[in-house]
């Protein structure tokens, strides 16, 4: 199911060029697929601004067996990376595990590993963490929020995430209109602000 | 009367060219080598015009108007910040290159923001060095109304405001206004978006267009591309690497050389048996000691001084 993006305020040219700027950086990032809905309120005149991002699923830990294919000949594992955007990520979780002298890149997408016990040892380690998506759809939330305001507060609960951001002072109604932006899109996207 | 056209093509026999130049009494105002690849921006005079255009097709290039050519054109944003750069500042400063002008692209060190933006006194008297300044904001009216009037009202030079909607009320505070291009986070290449820049182009070149009926009415006492062709052979500027050690203003031109260490060697030249210091003023750039402006006196104004010399 495609992502939904829905904007709120005054300007409807700025809302529409808005929601273009934000599903462009998150197909950017390749987060947009990941996003079941977003709501984006901007009032310039204030300014005040909010993002509020539900995903698809609640973000989960990536392990190189999610995102390479792994064998074991003659006690070495070969690890073949299919997913190239983890490559860097599976180099360095497996240089922290087994040394650098154990763990050698033989083609751009092609990992030897020596001393592994099993091949099912080397597929548990975790590439990137639960917190990593999370990071990432905040980077490019960030990026869409004018680069003027930046006195930003988040909120987060499980698979939602609101941003508010204001020029100079955050005031309480900020924060409370963020906060009941944030709680509508937990309990299912009807807005109640 | 002279003209300007760019010659687009390859290096081959392009000595030719050179020398043909040279016989009409013409000037090189700036060339661009690209491996094979050659592109010659060219003043000369318009009788001359089919000759010139005959040899550059014969050979196998092609002859291309620029209108903005022998201009330095400022193309600002509120900062240099990924939230501006490098679209579409980048697209726009390419259509203004397109059109024959060297183009600076320069962010602001506060410009960002709506009630916190600012703009520096140091940063407006850079700007007034360029022809023209084009300043891009963004996609809300009230931010754009409220900025425009901060940030350009305190600029000398023509300015062309480009942002998302029409703004109100702003008429008073710069030459030219395109809206349609906001903030926006890739390059510009479908077809309106093309079209939009085109207009960017003609707008910049009608606000120059303006100044230039300005000069022409008091003109400078030489035209900035004698003092190129005079300058080009000055040893520090010779073996300058920079890309384009001299650039053409429409009113003088920057030199591309240390102020301290050249200032009085430019000044003690020669022109119509006249010394440089006293036709120009010379001075050293705001941005740093690393280039000098030469800004030509107009003819009523260097007869004044003329005329007082000899009542002395």
């Amino acid at each position: 199911m495609a992502s939904e993006t829905q904007v709120i305020g005054p300007d409807p040219y700025g809302n529409e060029r808005y929601k273009a700027l934000y599903e462009e950086i998150l197909a950017d990032i390749g987060k947009l697929a990941a996003i079941d809905r977003s709501l984006i309120m901007l009032e310039p005149e204030i300014p005040f601004f909010a993002v509020s991002v539900r995903m698809k699923a609640r973000p989960s830990a990536k392990k190189i067996g999610d995102v390479a294919s792994t064998r074991m000949e003659r006690d070495i594992v070969y690890v073949s990376i299919s997913d190239e955007m983890y490559a860097p990520g599976t180099l360095t979780a497996l240089w922290n595990v087994y040394g650098r002298d154990n763990v050698q890149q033989t083609d751009r997408l092609d990992i030897t590993v020596v001393g592994a016990k099993r091949s099912a040892d080397v597929d548990a380690i975790e590439v990137e963490s639960t917190s990593h998506p999370v990071q990432d759809i905040l980077g490019a939330i960030w990026r869409v929020l004018p680069e003027g305001i930046r006195n930003r507060r988040t909120f987060t609960t499980d698979d939602v995430i609101t941003a508010i951001a204001t020029e100079e002072i955050m005031r309480p109604e900020h924060i409370e209109k963020g906060r009941s932006l944030h709680e509508s899109m937990v309990d299912g996207g009807v807005l109640n602000v | 009367m002279y003209e300007v056209i760019m010659y687009d093509g390859g290096v081959y026999r392009s000595d030719e060219l050179y020398e043909l130049i040279e016989d009409v009494g013409g000037v090189v105002l700036q060339k661009t080598r690209s491996a094979q690849m050659l592109t010659v921006t060219m003043s000369i005079p318009s009788e001359d015009r089919d000759v010139v255009v005959a040899l550059c097709k014969d050979i196998g290039g092609q002859v291309k108007e620029v209108p903005l050519a022998g201009t330095e054109i400022a193309v600002v944003g509120p900062t240099l910040g990924r939230h501006h750069m490098p679209h579409p500042i980048c697209d726009v400063a390419e259509q203004l290159r397109r059109c024959g002008a060297v183009t600076v692209v320069m962010g602001l060190a506060r410009g960002r923001g709506k009630n916190t933006s600012q703009i520096s006194l140091e940063e407006t008297s850079i700007l007034d060095e360029y022809d023209a300044c084009v300043f891009m904001l963004g996609n809300f009216k009230a931010c754009v109304e409220t900025k425009a009037d901060l940030l350009l009202s305190k600029i000398s030079v023509p300015t062309v405001l480009i942002c998302g909607p029409e703004p109100e009320g702003v008429e008073g505070t710069c030459d030219a206004i395109v809206s349609g291009i906001g903030r926006k986070a890739s390059r510009m290449r479908s077809v309106e978006e093309r079209k939009k820049l085109d207009e960017v182009g003609t707008r910049v070149e009608e606000v120059l267009a303006d100044k230039k009926k300005a000069i022409e009415e008091d003109p400078p006492f030489v035209h900035p591309s004698e003092i190129k062709a005079l300058l080009e052979n000055y040893p520090p500027i010779d073996m300058c690497l920079r890309p384009a050690p001299l650039v053409m203003h429409l009113d003088g031109l920057r030199a591309k050389v240390s102020y301290d260490e050249c200032h009085e060697d430019i000044e003690n030249m020669e022109v119509y048996g006249r010394r440089l210091g006293d036709v120009c003023v010379i001075t050293p750039s705001k941005i740093n000691d690393s280039s000098v402006l030469i800004r030509i006196k107009t003819r009523s104004q260097v007869a004044y001084e003329d005329s007082l010399k000899a009542s002395q």
